[in-house]
């Protein structure tokens, strides 16, 4: 290589490494400046990240509120739109997207770590995670963090016993532990399943720590890029102190659900209702009964347990929201309340051993203005919103009262 | 990129094409490298 080769690849990587530094400092005062769009904006960098996320939890004024698909269905009720102009003194941060469960949830808690000790935050569960065996491979590798499962398997405030368990479960889906090779090593390692464990364990312990710096380079820098490219819409400016009009949430919440599903007598929007009367009857019929039957057994009950060991062990404070089953659609096909009753009953059982506050609304199931398909409709909106509000200013005590009240 | 190079007769213009070379090598790299974590297969949610 030529003398002027050599300096022109001296100068570029100086050049490199200061446009690099200049991108990062720019990316975290972005950030930083428009945190409260970031927020709001449920971004995939953001939720694959978490920069963003422990910067809004430094902020007592937001609620994260951490689900699925749900969080993604346009609707004027849905939990972070409505207390967008914080009208009782806070926002909701959404993150989720379709396809996120409860090992994912469990993962993205585990890699907060200390910024949820002491905070409070919503989960909201779907009982679709509990109709298949287990989380598919697409849904799993579709919302999977490096980031986050390094972060969880190197996490201090939890104990070998759960990331063993973190491990195992993992070590199934192995075309995402691929993704990285320090994690390739660190999963079987923690499960046991290797020679040497113990010094792998530890050697790739050390290389996952170092790595994570690695992130805190790139987590900043690629959720600014994803917010700068994209339209936001507007935030409403804040209306604290101002209060909910229930009334007119609920009858705005109506107005939606008539145009959302066209009057139809199961509450499924429009979209769906018509794919789901292309399908060949008698096929949906055994596939949807059968999905039922995966209920008791589904692997997703380990999943749910480790994600209330991990809020437990890093002494986070959740509020457990569970949408309930949409009986109605699945008496019309012929099911009854045997087949689906076991999804309240084992999550009542395991959330009981936390002793976290939990709200299953079982007693709505038959209400198509509460649950659709698999989203909640505006009703159903309204009700997670009212307990989110009651939960945030400490009022849980007030619940029943206030759900009697709802509908 | 040798012989596009020696096609530049002015040194301090083949300097300069040079490193703005490098730098997008070192870039992509870098690119690549931390845009890891933020590439997942796109899911499409379909429940039956």
């Amino acid at each position: 290589m030529s003398r002027t080769a050599l300096v022109a690849a001296g100068s570029a990587l100086v050049i490199s490494v200061a446009a690099l530094g200049a991108a990062f400092l720019g990316a975290k005062l972005g950030l930083s400046n428009h945190l409260e769009e970031v927020a709001l904006a449920n971004l995939k960098t953001s939720r694959l990240g978490l920069a963003a996320q422990q910067a809004v939890l430094r902020r007592q004024d937001y609620l994260p509120v951490l689900g699925s698909c749900e969080m993604r269905f346009k609707q004027l009720n849905r939990i972070d739109n409505f207390f967008a102009s914080k009208p009782t003194g806070f926002r909701v941060e959404p993150i989720g997207q379709g396809g996120n469960t409860d090992l994912l949830i469990a993962q993205t808690c585990a890699a907060l770590g200390p910024a949820l000790q002491g905070k409070k935050l919503v989960v909201i569960i779907s009982p679709e995670w509990f109709f298949n065996p287990r989380a598919t491979d697409a849904q799993y590798a579709g919302n999977f963090s490096v980031e986050h499962a390094l972060a969880t398997l190197t996490s201090p405030l939890l104990d070998d016993r759960i990331k063993q368990r973190l491990a195992a479960r993992m070590a199934e889906y192995p075309e995402t532990l691929r993704k990285n090779s320090i994690l390739e090593q660190l999963v079987p390692a923690y499960k046991g399943d290797i020679p040497n464990a113990v010094f792998v364990r530890k050697a790739a312990y050390l290389a996952a720590v170092c790595y994570q710096r690695v992130f805190d380079i790139s987590d900043p820098l690629f959720t600014w890029l994803e917010f700068a490219t994209k339209r936001h819409p507007p935030i409403p400016a804040p209306l604290t102190g101002s209060g909910i009009d229930w009334r007119a949430a609920r009858e705005k919440g109506e107005h939606e659900f008539q145009r959302m599903t066209e009057g139809n007598s199961l509450g499924i929007r429009k979209s769906i209702w018509k794919k789901l009367q292309a399908k060949d009857q008698s096929r949906l019929h055994a596939f949807e009964i059968s999905s039922l039957k995966n209920i008791s057994t589904t692997v997703e009950w380990e999943d749910f347990a480790i994600l209330l060991e991990v809020l437990r062990q890093l002494d986070a404070k959740p509020l457990i929201l569970a949408m309930p089953i949409n009986g109605r659609y699945f008496q019309m096909l012929g099911a009854d309340k045997q087949a689906w009753e076991v999804y309240y009953s084992r999550l009542r059982e395991a959330v009981a051993r936390c002793g976290f506050p939990f709200y299953d609304f079982e007693e709505y199931e038959n209400d198509p203005r509460f649950r659709g398909y698999d989203d909640l409709n505006p009703e159903g909106w309204l009700c997670f919103d009212k307990v989110a509000d009651a939960f945030y200013h400490d009022r849980l005590s007030e619940v029943p009262e206030i759900l009697r009240q709802a509908l | 990129m040798h012989h596009f190079l020696s096609k530049i007769s002015n040194p301090r213009l083949r300097f300069a094409v040079l490193t703005v070379y490098y730098v997008m090598i070192i870039g992509a790299v870098i690119y690549v490298q931390l845009r890891e974590n933020f590439t997942t297969p796109a899911f499409i949610y379909q429940n039956f």
